[in-house]
């Protein structure tokens, strides 16, 4: 029971206590990228959920029984960003063989994720301590993890993008078209996510 | 010359407030100047060691698995950086946390290996990591000194305003997308006045 | 398939080359960053206590203790120290409290947190007197973060509360200070209370075991 609360806990943080884009400020580059229109940022957020499951798991059980076991924590960037550019390259080529509508669907994105950091950094986040039980992640735990800062990476972009759709329409004085005032678009969305802050699930 | 280059790592091609790359370091470590100059300086770093290095191989990488040799190469500087800041900058390196190691991801790094430093002679991708990377550092350090007056009041942890009361909002996420969205304004203004002019 | 090999090949030969210089990164690296450990941890231990006294480790055995902590003596006062890590708003924070036989807080101070920038790692920030302006090449003064100070005095075997209406510590005159320290009372860090409750939650479920397992002792003792 204890540990199903903690994934609860997890759930909860990961989405929208210290979610990905709007509070840790990883993968932004794709968050602003991908955000114009709400069905590419659909896309986007379901690539982004599938390749950060497999890469938490595996980079996890690479952490743990190679990683800590032989005591070269040293290599652990280099190692999981081979793990994770191997990992995209490998989702691809099955998607494509296996499963051709879904590749037509995310396939675009999947290239650009090797390179987003939220990826690397979920993997990074999972070797670390678990800020709900205090102790070291478990494998079931980095997949909850996984997914669900997936799900809150993906919620940020499908929400920005539904607000870009309607910014497009909207008079905005010229030296804040475009960048400037998606910014200041996440920064009011930041500031709204900021009052899940106060969800106490650590005392 | 090295002034051409400057101005052109640092103004036209700066690549935050410009080219907009590189942005989730900017915004996260931006919390004060200290932070801010110390990434700025890690990525310079990296840059122009990734980009020497793959300069001086690229006839000897295939083309079709560059893209993973980039990464290897950037990810071997980013460890050295971290073991090298964990030894002598210990503070720094708790402070910048995570975002040291996802120096590899920075787009920024991967994109000029990838349009000027496998192209480009040595000497040139060398110059071309400094220039870029010092525009990297310099826009940082505009974004932390505008988040460390206005949000603890402090410049270097030593004390700005008298009797200011700092809106702490802006050491904090929404703080870090307004203040560069109003950056990015800032010079998108004095670029269009300049070329009114 | 000569192709395949190839490229297996350059990759191989890249990653390898990375590894080897990393590794040896690390190899010259290594003895520093282990050095720097303990350098932190002995001026964390060196602000708990005030300055000149001579601070042991002792191995928990005598007088037994349920963990590892320090002494720290001089004449005749003598300054238990123990290491508490406790659960933070995001990961663990690691701090050291010395308090004498009675419960009394002698110092406080944070080793280790990751606490949000803004908010809860303010549990480690200095307030600077001075201005940009003047003190910018002036030598940078190590003093204690003001939340740490205002635990001296504080009794950790009493209920220690948390006020938060009273704004913080280091804005507090001489009379509000003395007026904390009776009522047992330490100042909130604004928006920062998880922070702030689980240091003071670490003192009052650990630090208070282990005093009480060090005075039993000694009673037995005679």
């Amino acid at each position: 029971m204890e540990s199903f609360a903690s994934l609860i806990g997890i759930s909860v943080s990961a989405i929208f206590i210290s979610n990905f884009v709007l509070s840790r400020f990883l993968g932004l580059c794709p968050f602003l990228g991908v955000s114009k229109k709400i069905s590419s940022a659909v896309g986007m957020g379901m690539a982004v959920i599938f390749v950060m499951v497999i890469a938490s798991g595996f980079t996890w059980i690479i952490n743990r029984f190679v990683l800590l076991r032989f005591d070269v924590e040293f290599l652990r960037t280099i190692v999981f960003i081979l793990v994770i550019a191997a990992l995209v390259q490998l989702v691809e080529m099955a998607l494509q063989k296996y499963s051709p509508a879904l590749y037509e669907a995310l396939g675009i994105f999947l290239p650009l994720i090797t390179t987003n950091c939220a990826v690397l950094g979920v993997a990074l986040i999972n070797t670390e301590i678990n800020p709900i039980t205090g102790l070291q992640f478990t494998f079931f735990e980095t997949i909850v993890n996984g997914t669900m800062s997936g799900v809150g990476f993906m919620l940020a972009l499908v929400l920005m993008a539904g607000l870009r759709e309607k910014l497009e329409l909207s008079n905005t004085p010229e030296i804040l078209e475009g960048l400037p005032i998606s910014f200041i678009t996440a920064g009011l969305m930041a500031l709204a996510f900021l009052g899940f802050a106060g969800l106490n699930f650590f005392a | 010359m090295i002034k051409d280059e400057l101005r052109r790592g640092i103004i036209h091609e700066n690549p935050i407030l410009v080219l907009a790359l590189g942005l989730c370091p900017s915004l996260a470590v931006s919390t004060s100047l200290q932070n801010g100059f110390g990434m700025g300086m890690a990525a310079t770093f990296v840059l122009a060691c990734s980009n020497v290095i793959i300069s001086s191989m690229r006839r000897i990488i295939p083309d079709k698995v560059r893209i993973p040799c980039f990464i290897v190469v950037i990810a071997a500087f980013v460890t050295m950086v971290q073991l090298i800041m964990k030894a002598y900058l210990p503070a720094l390196d708790k402070q910048l946390g995570i975002f040291v190691p996802l120096i590899v991801v920075n787009c920024i790094i991967l994109g000029r290996a990838e349009a000027f430093a496998s192209k480009n002679s040595i000497s040139k991708s060398l110059v071309d990591g400094i220039v870029i990377g010092l525009g990297f550092t310099f826009s940082l350090c505009i974004l932390s000194i505008i988040r460390e007056i206005l949000g603890s009041n402090k410049l270097l942890g030593l004390k700005f305003f008298p009797g200011y009361e700092p809106m702490t909002i802006f050491i904090l996420a929404p703080g870090g997308f307004f203040t560069i969205a109003f950056v990015m304004a800032v010079v998108r203004y004095l670029g269009n006045r300049r070329k009114g002019a | 398939m000569i192709d395949i090999i190839k490229l297996s090949f350059m990759l191989t030969i890249i990653s390898v080359a990375a590894a080897l210089l990393i590794a040896f990164t690390n190899l010259k690296t290594r003895d520093r960053i282990h050095e720097q450990q303990q350098v932190a941890q002995q001026n964390a231990l060196e602000q708990v206590v005030p300055s000149g006294m001579s601070i042991n480790e002792c191995n928990g055995e005598n007088p037994p203790c349920p963990q590892q902590y320090w002494i720290a003596q001089d004449g005749t006062d003598t300054v238990f120290i123990f290491k508490i890590i406790n659960k933070g708003y995001s990961g663990n924070i690691t701090y050291f409290v010395g308090t004498d036989r009675n419960g009394s807080i002698e110092g406080m101070s944070i080793l280790e947190q990751s606490e949000t920038p803004g908010l809860g790692s303010r549990t480690q920030e200095e307030i600077s007197d001075k201005y940009f302006w003047n003190g910018l090449f002036s030598k940078k003064e190590t003093g204690k973060s003001w939340f740490s100070q205002q635990f001296k005095g504080i009794n950790l075997n009493e209920q220690i509360n948390i006020e938060k209406s009273v704004g913080e510590w280091h804005k507090l005159g001489m009379e509000e200070k003395e007026k904390l320290i009776s009522d047992n009372a330490v100042t909130a860090i604004t928006g920062a209370t998880i922070s702030t409750q689980a240091v003071v939650n670490g003192i009052q479920d650990q630090a208070r075991s282990y005093l009480k397992a060090i005075q039993e002792s000694n009673d037995d003792q005679g």
